[in-house]
This record gives C-alpha cells, structure tokens and sequence, in this order.
C-alpha cells in the first residue's frame, strides 16, 4: 500500500501514527520529495492532513501530488473536508496589505508573528480534522523560516515543543517537521533540538563529490523507536541513494542505481 | 475517420494569458520570462518563472554583475514589461538611460563569433561537420550591443519606476531597517496600483519586473537579519503574482556565509558569478577564452518535484561587443608545444641553481 519511501521510513504497515518525524534538508538539498509522499501515503491511507506551510504556495502542493498520484488536494480540502491548511507566506502577504482591519491577530503592528496564536490556529484545525477522521497528520514545511521571520529560536523550540505535545493530548495524531539546515546557523540547532525529540529523523543531503545524473542526493534514516537494546537495528542509520524525477521517487541502496535502471 | 464521430474536442483558450515576451515552460506549464540573456534562459530551465525571485551574487567588482542587470531591464523595455529599478549605489534613472540597443537577428548572424569557415585540403572529411557548440541556440530573448544606448522613444512605451534612497533617513524603526521598509512599501505599492496579482482582473495582463541592484551593501546597513526578513517578506509579496525580481547581492561583502546561503534559500534561482579580472585566471592561457566562471546554484523547482538540470555545471561567460553569453566551459586543444614540454626535455640536464638556457650559474 505505501510508497517505496514510506517502506524506508518503516511506516508503510503501521502509517506515521503517533510518530513524531523530523526531516532536516541539508542545504543545496530539497527535501521536498519526502513532505510529498507523506502526503499522498496519509491521504491514500484516509488520514486527514494539517499543512502549515512556510516556504512553497498551496497550489505548488496540489501540482505536486497530481503528478505524483492523480490527488486533488484543492477537492480534498473544499470537498473532503481532509486537508486543513495554515499558509504563513500567503497570509504574511495578505497581513501587509490590511492596514486597519486583519482577519486574526496571529501578526503584530510590526509584522511580527506570535506563536501562541499560531499553535492555537493548529490545535483548532486538528481538532476539526479530528471529528471526521480517526487519524490527523501535521506536517510544517520548513520551520526554518521562523528564524527568518525574526522569531527567537527560543519560541520556535516552544511552538514545536506544543505541538508535540498534540501526539499525548489526542489519539492519533503524527507530528513531521521540515527543517532547512544550513551549518553555522540558528537553523542547525533547531534542527538538533528537533532531532533530539523526534521518533524518526531524515537526513537529505546531496553528493559529496559533485552531481550525478542517476543519483539527486543522499536520504539517511534513523528510527528511533526501534530501541531494543537486544535488537541488531538498534541504532542503526539506514543509507539510501535517492533520485527525484517529476511524477516519482526512486530509492537505492548505496551504488546500486545503475544496476537497476 | 469524421471529425464530428469523435469524442476528442479541442481545448479552447488556455489558463495562461498571453503576455509579449512570456512563454510556457513544457515542463510545468509555469509563465517564463528572459533574463535578457539567451544562453543563460537555456540553462535555467528556458528563463525565469514568473512570482519568483532570481539571485545573482556578484563577482568581485561587480562590473558583470551590473551588465546582467542592464539586460535583465533591457530585456523588460523590449518586451513592455512594467519596470521598478531600485539602487542604492548608482542612480537608477542614470541606468534607464544607458541601456544597451537590441540587436537585430540577421546583424547577430553578421557578427557571430564562427567566422567563414577555411578550405580543408587535407581533412576535407571534416569540412562539413558541424563545430562544437558550446553556447545553446535559442530563440527567446534577444541580445543587446553594449557600445550603444536604446533609443529612448523606446523606453517611453514602459511604465517605470524607480526607487532609491535618497529621502529616507537611515535610523532604524522598530528594530527594523528603514531602508528595508521603505523599499518593500515601495514594492507592494506597486504591485497593488499596478493590479499584478493573480486575483486582480486588468485590462491587459503584463509583467512587472523588479531590478534590485547590489541589494545588501555597505550603504543598506551591516545587518544581515534584516535583509533575511526582508527577502522573505519579498518571496510572500512575489508568490501569486505576475512579477519577477532580479537582485544582486555583493555576497563577498556579507560577513557569515551562512547568511549567504540563508539567502540562496529564500531565492528561487541563485547563480554566481567569478570575474577573473585582477586574478592570477586572467592571464592563464586556459581561460583565455572566458572572462569568468559562471556557476548555478539554485535553480527552482515550482509546481513540481524536480528542478530542471542543465547538461552542464561547468559553465564560463564571455563578453563580446555584441553578445554576453555562458558558455558549457571546455579548455582549448593543445596545438603546439607548451613552456612545460621545454621544461621537461631541459629538466634532464638541468643543475641546482642554473638556467638551462645560458648554461651558467644564476648566481
């Protein structure tokens, strides 16, 4: 039923309930493949999904998982009632034109926005998803753009650590948090922070070497709930090749991509 | 077979509006429009896509940095793009002003770098085959003769604006700064008045192309938190519209380069640029075909999974009088022998401290 990517990610029986997943993009990487595929294997699976996006539109999303599996995540939402949406770029753009009158107050006179608002925003959505469907993802693509917003790495870790706490509060729920990590910034140790909490944390990262015409980049997986001591996979950081094509994603063990195209 | 037995009807009009010198991309159907440079369209994907922004980190001098975004605006005139030219270090009407002339195709042909080709006596096989072509041919966009200015008969077709920051005193407001402010005002007026969003429903669709040059320099101010910000407010104000924007960045100047990539990530497209002027490159009969080396950093991957890939990362630009172009980067043919055979054939013989040549001690 699940996607190659969701076998590697080891949810492809059980899906992504009650998991916390962290995805850190390395930078010259786009990790934009996994958010999508989560997506389809959640809706293909009836879940219903919260999307706070902070880097891509919500049209990009809709094209996206068309070409990936002939979804209409614009049906879903207006329709189906399984997709709820917080779009922070478009509704930063819409907070700058209104001078007087702002549909909520999740942003400031100065354009700063409060995260109490925002996981309040999060918590009602789930909640609403909630009464429809038995299980709710929440996927927040990339928070890394709370930084660049001016929110203090102190109050993003805040946020994200309430909305972990949606995975105790409600059964059912999955936490996945995008992170665009670049070395020697305020965005490695969030994504640390994050990593340091999650159950299941993804690494893509491009080639070392250069680029390759078979090979996009590099995807490392480490579970962490595997976490029997006695267990072989104890620890273990699982290692795949990854190439990113417009409708799919093909997954490699290291050096294996040319035998099988 | 009938035509009226057939269920297939033909797709009457298209979602995407006719705009001059836009096209669609075949990948992903997004709106794309000319760098003002048609080798460099090819190797980003066929242009730039329309509500994105388009990064270029300057070289050193930012002499090439600068001609870039003269064709990047004098493509805008040509097509009648709507114009906002913002600079902080140069006079941004003074720019208007020395925009290069569009050259014609049949004078490009005229004056194309592959001169009339030599009789081949011995390799006559060889005389039919085509040259290598390290430059792509296309035909969208058009290329610019830097030693003469447009016509301004022309320039007056296009609405522009410009933007600089003469008035504005530079104390920071609210921990923010007014610079930054002020342009992003500036920038979203603009596009309100000039009804660019996707929503809006004007007489007749056009673009607006934004030109921000050395974004980020000595005279915005040192801090690089606000140019973050402002780049991201910049990427929210842009998504949903039919505008582009175009920045250079002295990102030599830029003291962390983590902010450097911070700012690549916020752009959609972010290329590089490498003058060889004033280094040791200039003079290294490798590169003396190039001016400089040419690299992509970023390309965008809008309503899809994938960017497009370019045949080649191995790029170089040249500049002609009549033609700017990247090219894929080859080194020349050894065709005769090199300083480095002599030294070679001498080395055999050679003592300690004695030059091959004169047979005596240097000292």
């Amino acid at each position: 039923m699940g996607t190659p990517l969701s076998a590697a990610l080891g949810i492809d029986r059980e899906g992504l309930v009650g998991r916390f997943l962290s995805v850190n993009e390395f930078h010259g990487s786009n990790a934009n493949f996994v958010i999508a595929s989560l997506m389809v294997d959640s809706l293909k699976r009836s879940h219903g999904i919260c999307l706070i996006s902070l880097h891509n539109t919500f049209g990009h999303y809709h094209h996206v998982l068309t070409k990936m599996s002939a979804l209409n995540l614009c049906e879903l939402k207006e329709q189906n009632a399984q997709v709820e949406t917080v779009e922070l770029i478009s509704e930063l753009r819409e907070h700058m034109y209104c001078e007087d009158e702002c549909p909520h107050d999740l942003w400031d006179k100065h354009n700063k926005i409060s995260v109490q608002q925002l996981f309040s925003i999060i918590r009602d959505k789930v909640r609403k998803l909630l009464v429809t469907h038995p299980t709710v993802c929440v996927i927040i693509d990339d928070a890394s753009h709370f930084l660049d917003m001016g929110v203090s790495l102190r109050d993003v870790l805040s946020l994200l650590q309430y909305c972990r706490t949606l995975l105790t509060t409600f059964s059912g729920v999955s936490l996945v948090v995008l992170t665009h990590v670049i070395t020697e910034d305020d965005s490695n140790l969030l994504a640390n922070n994050v990593a340091h909490v999650a159950d299941t944390i993804v690494n893509i990262s491009v080639l070392k070497t250069g680029h390759s015409s078979d090979v996009t980049g590099v995807m490392e997986v480490k579970d962490k709930q595997n976490n029997d001591a006695s267990s072989e996979k104890w620890n273990v950081s699982n290692l795949f090749h990854f190439k990113v094509m417009d409708r799919q994603v093909k997954l490699y063990a290291p050096g294996t991509s040319m035998l099988r195209t | 077979m009938s035509s009226s037995g057939s269920s297939f009807r033909k797709r009457v009009g298209t979602r995407v509006p006719f705009i001059l010198g836009t096209k669609p991309s075949i990948q992903n159907a997004q709106l794309l429009t000319s760098t003002g440079v048609p080798s460099l369209d090819t190797f980003i994907g066929g242009g730039i896509p329309i509500g994105t922004l388009f990064l270029i980190e300057e070289d050193v001098y930012g002499n090439f940095a600068k001609l870039l975004f003269k064709y990047y605006l004098a493509e805008g005139v040509i097509s009648q793009h709507d114009l906002h030219v913002v600079s902080q270090d140069v006079d941004p009407v003074q720019m208007i002003e020395d925009l290069p002339k569009p050259i014609e195709k049949a004078n490009l042909k005229e004056g194309s770098h592959f001169g009339p080709k030599d009789q081949m006596n011995i390799a006559w096989r060889y005389q039919n085959l085509p040259s290598v072509q390290t430059e792509p041919d296309t035909d969208f966009g058009h290329h610019y003769d830097i030693t003469q200015k447009m016509d301004p008969a022309q320039m007056q077709k296009v609405n522009i604006t410009y933007w600089n920051a003469d008035e504005i005193d530079g104390t920071h407001l609210n921990g923010n700064n007014a610079y930054y402010e002020e342009l992003l005002e500036s920038i979203k007026q603009r596009i309100k008045n000039g009804q660019f969003y996707s929503e809006d429903s004007p007489k007749k669709r056009n673009v607006l192309r934004i030109g921000v040059q050395s974004l980020g320099s000595l005279l915005w101010g040192r801090d690089s938190t606000n140019l973050i910000l402002f780049l991201y407010k910049l990427r929210s104000l842009l998504q949903s519209s039919y505008c582009i924007c175009l920045l250079t960045i002295p990102t030599h100047l830029i003291k962390k380069i983590s902010d450097v990539h911070r700012c690549q990530h916020l752009c959609d497209t972010a290329v590089k640029l490498e003058s060889f002027a004033g280094s040791d490159r200039e003079t290294n009969p490798i590169f003396k075909d190039y001016h400089g080396l040419f690299y992509i950093n970023k390309l965008p991957a809008i309503n899809s999974l994938c960017s497009h890939v370019p045949g080649s990362f191995d790029l170089a630009f040249k500049l002609r009088r009549k033609r700017f172009s990247i090219e894929m980067l080859h080194l020349p043919p050894e065709l005769q022998e090199t300083t480095q055979r002599e030294q070679d054939d001498f080395g055999s013989v050679m003592l300690g401290c004695s030059n091959p040549r004169s047979k005596t001690l240097d000292f």
